[in-house]
């Protein structure tokens, strides 16, 4: 579920439910509630440079 | 990722930390106007009044890269012009904006970029522990940029735009991976 200030009953209808108004719209809400997993090539380069994060 | 550089850099050596205002900026160069200018000369006001927080990749005592993050809310004619109307529903979508990434041509090729990239991914999601968000976002300079950045989970707002975003969850299971390690 999606904080909405301006429409509390919009944030509360579950995604498939929603009607959006564009592609932008939809496809960005989309991505947010069911988000991907990072890819191989973010994988393998949080792997290779991760390490030199400091705490 | 194939590190390419004809240069040499011990990342371990790197400490990336928030502007010291005290620092030198002048003799920055990644060879991008835009983003070198914004580095010499206003980095540090805007740091220092909160603005915007600048990072900077710290070796050897001299700034070798930066990135700075911002608080942002996406209006949706900065999305979409057709989005203006439905969008207005959902008047701001909070997310965090990474502007900027910026490595010195000495230093280019070594992975400093990456490792840049990924402290902006690790500080994003520090602040949504804090405050809700949805995304990091960011424009790309140029469309192999883009195309880079896609390979990396991030999706453009819209088919052939520059302006793109992560969501928050990807960035989240990216370093779970970390926490479960």
């Amino acid at each position: 579920m999606l904080a909405n200030r301006e429409d509390e009953m919009w944030s509360l209808t579950p995604h498939a439910e929603r009607d959006y108004g564009t592609e932008v719209e939809r496809s960005f809400f989309e991505a947010i509630e069911n988000p991907a997993a990072p890819s191989q090539e973010l994988t393998d380069l949080y792997n290779r440079y991760g390490k030199y994060l400091k705490k | 990722m194939e590190n390419t550089s004809k240069n040499s850099l011990d990342l371990d050596q790197v400490t990336i930390e928030p502007l010291d205002p005290k620092v030198g900026r002048a003799a920055f160069c990644c060879g991008n106007t835009r983003i070198d200018n914004f580095f010499r000369n206003n980095a540090k006001d805007q740091h220092i009044k909160h603005r915007v927080r600048v990072y900077t990749a710290i070796f050897e005592g001299q700034p070798i890269g930066y990135y700075y993050l911002v608080a942002k809310s996406d209006e949706p004619k900065k999305v979409s012009e057709e989005a203006i109307e439905k969008f207005g529903r959902v008047n701001s979508t909070p997310c965090i904006y990474l502007g900027m990434l910026g490595v010195c041509l000495q230093h280019q090729g070594c992975g400093l970029g990456y490792l840049l990239m990924l402290h902006a991914m690790r500080q994003t999601l520090a602040v949504a522990d804090m405050i809700g968000l949805y995304a990091l976002t960011l424009e790309a300079i140029d469309e192999p940029t883009a195309q880079r950045y896609e390979r990396w989970s991030f999706k453009r707002f819209e088919s052939g735009g520059l302006h793109m975003y992560i969501a928050l969850s990807t960035i989240k299971s990216l370093f779970q991976t970390e926490n479960n390690a």
